[in-house]
């Protein structure tokens, strides 16, 4: 297994009356090239179990596997395992330090000690995967770039560090339907062609239904579904009580089945739910 | 039309060291009258924030002149009224809470608007009330999720009893419920208040909720309506990159189809009510 937790805890301000218990217990399992969408309310503990797979957070009881092996307090062995198990926060563009696209990029691949011919063809080829212009952006500030723009330079910062699994904190959070859509188109694309194991945790379902082929729900810091998407999404009744809600196309398809459409399962998509509403009219038009 | 609380005059904004042949706002005119509710929908970059930074004086046009219930932003003397009038609401609520405890939070604004201790306390006893946040009160809100955190920062502005709300995708970071929650509540305090509501979205089924839906790209306002004529003329909010309602999505797919669903479907409802009396009998 090439990503695994048992039993992660973690409780933030231990012995204060603040004390937090955020992940009570994670048992997961995610495997080399998968894609997964982790959902959860505000406060399930989705952010907190993103920053313990790269080592950023230490569970307070439990413990990560990589490969097998229990990722310890080594500091060297740390730093390994955020290179290859690249974490993309919320707002990432907000992080920005550098001058130039260039030096932004650049600022991990410098730290592994690189050369600069290395650093240079790493900034280049991060660039390129997430479809920006190399020869035009790098010399240019990155705070000058549009919201969405910004977002891929994020993204590209964390490739040049050419990590096997990416973990993204609500990636597409403030981006418009287009930027959200070229991201999602992206992401897939990496793991599909790439082979880069992707978890995401989002609040846009839609994104959920679409991309991801694992749906984990987390609540008060637990697992507590875990499926393929249709499974997840046809259980709309318990994903309402915890917090959560369905796509609204899935919405929309739930509310005519209650009217006398015939549906099984869940429908994630427009041109779906035209099939079946068009399937729907040709029957009854039969009869 | 009720007396305008916001009004915009040819403005022109150009961010320092910005060029000024592409200004973030290149010509914009609009009135806002007192309690309306607005939703301003547009892609990243089309000056939408920027806009709305004009109406509580965070910025100050380049050219053209914002008038805030009468009172110019550009005059540094009506800062404090113009801020008093119109409360903002970022999209990012880590950067709105500034104290050790949610109800020091809340009470943060009061206490520069130089209110009696016992008025502020029952203020924001109030605004924890309407947000649900009582529970929370002694808490140190950088512990709250950001579902709560953005609750708090709206508690924090609802307390100064603004009569303009201004909001910045406020609902970017929540959880659909929480979503719902706060939209919900902004509805009430439109409704039973009359509170103004401005609010920059990107998601057209929070557009839905608008009496007026304004649509900007490239600094400029493109379409001006209300929502049923709006996000419902998908081929201009697909060539900006945008997106329709999914209601209105579909009722467009099923036109193509052979469907004759009426104008202006914008809610799931809308649609399913079409669809089953004049659908097949079953």
């Amino acid at each position: 297994m090439f990503i695994r937790t048992e039993a992660l805890t973690h409780t933030y301000m231990p012995g204060t009356p603040y004390a937090t218990t955020a992940l009570r217990g994670v048992d997961l399992e995610l495997e080399r090239g998968s894609c997964t969408a982790l959902l959860g309310p505000s406060g399930s503990g989705k952010s907190t179990l993103l920053q313990h797979l790269n080592g950023l957070l230490k569970p307070t009881a439990g413990r990560l596997l990589v490969d097998g092996r229990e990722v310890g307090e080594d500091r060297q062995e740390l730093l390994q395992l955020r290179r290859r198990i690249g974490l993309v926060f919320q707002m990432p563009e907000q992080q920005f330090f550098a001058e130039t696209v260039f030096d932004e990029v650049a600022f991990g691949p410098r730290n592994l000690g690189l050369d600069h011919n290395a650093v240079e063809a790493r900034v280049k080829q991060a660039l390129s995967q997430v479809g920006l212009d190399y020869g035009a952006i790098k010399d240019r500030s990155p705070f000058l770039f549009s919201a969405g723009q910004k977002r891929l330079i994020a993204l590209a910062a964390v490739l040049a560090l050419r990590p096997e699994a990416l973990i993204l904190d609500e990636p597409t959070a403030g981006l418009d339907p287009s930027g959200r859509r070229r991201l999602i188109e992206l992401l897939a694309g990496l793991n599909r062609e790439k082979g880069l194991t992707i978890l995401l945790a989002t609040h846009d379902l839609d994104q959920a239904a679409l991309l991801a082929e694992r749906v984990l729900v987390l609540n008060r810091g637990r697992i507590v579904m875990d499926g393929p998407p249709e499974e997840i999404f046809s259980a709309g009744e318990e994903l309402r009580r915890i917090g959560l809600a369905l796509p609204a196309i899935t919405e929309i398809m739930l509310a005519l089945k209650q009217r006398g459409l015939p549906l099984d399962g869940a429908v994630f998509s427009i041109p779906e739910a035209r099939r079946v509403i068009n399937r729907w009219r040709k029957q009854a038009a039969k009869l | 039309m009720s007396q305008p609380i916001i009004e915009v005059e040819a403005v022109e904004y150009v961010y320092p060291g910005g060029d000024a042949e592409t200004p973030a706002l290149a010509g914009i005119d609009l009135t806002i009258a007192q309690g309306e509710y607005l939703a301003v929908i547009g892609p990243n970059g089309s000056g939408k924030t920027t806009l709305l930074k004009h109406f509580n004086a965070l910025l100050i046009p380049t050219a053209g002149r914002v008038l805030v219930d009468g009172y110019p932003t550009a005059v540094e003397e009506n800062l404090p009224l113009i801020r008093t009038c119109c409360g903002m609401i970022f999209q990012n609520p880590d950067n709105q809470l500034v104290a050790t405890t949610v109800a020091e939070d809340v009470a943060f604004g009061l206490e520069n608007m130089a209110l009696a201790p016992a008025e502020i306390r029952r203020r924001v006893a109030e605004s924890l009330r309407t947000l649900s946040l009582e529970h929370l009160a002694d808490h140190p809100p950088h512990l709250l999720s950001g579902g709560e955190k953005q609750r708090v920062a709206i508690a924090g502005i609802l307390a100064m009893r603004p009569r303009c709300l201004l909001m910045d995708e406020p609902t970017a970071m929540l959880d659909p419920v929480a979503r719902v929650e706060v939209l919900d509540t902004v509805r009430q305090l439109h409704r039973e208040q009359g509170i103004t509501v401005i609010h920059v979205t990107h998601f057209p089924e929070e557009a839905a909720r608008a009496r007026r839906v304004l649509v900007m790209d490239r600094g400029k306002v493109v379409r001006d309506g209300p929502p049923q004529a709006v996000l419902t003329d998908l081929e201009m909010l697909h060539s900006l990159g945008l997106q329709g309602p999914v209601a209105a999505e579909l009722a467009f797919a099923l036109r193509e189809d052979g469907f004759n669903p009426p104008p202006g479907i914008i809610h799931g409802r809308e649609l399913v009510e079409f669809l089953c009396s004049s659908g097949p009998k079953h």
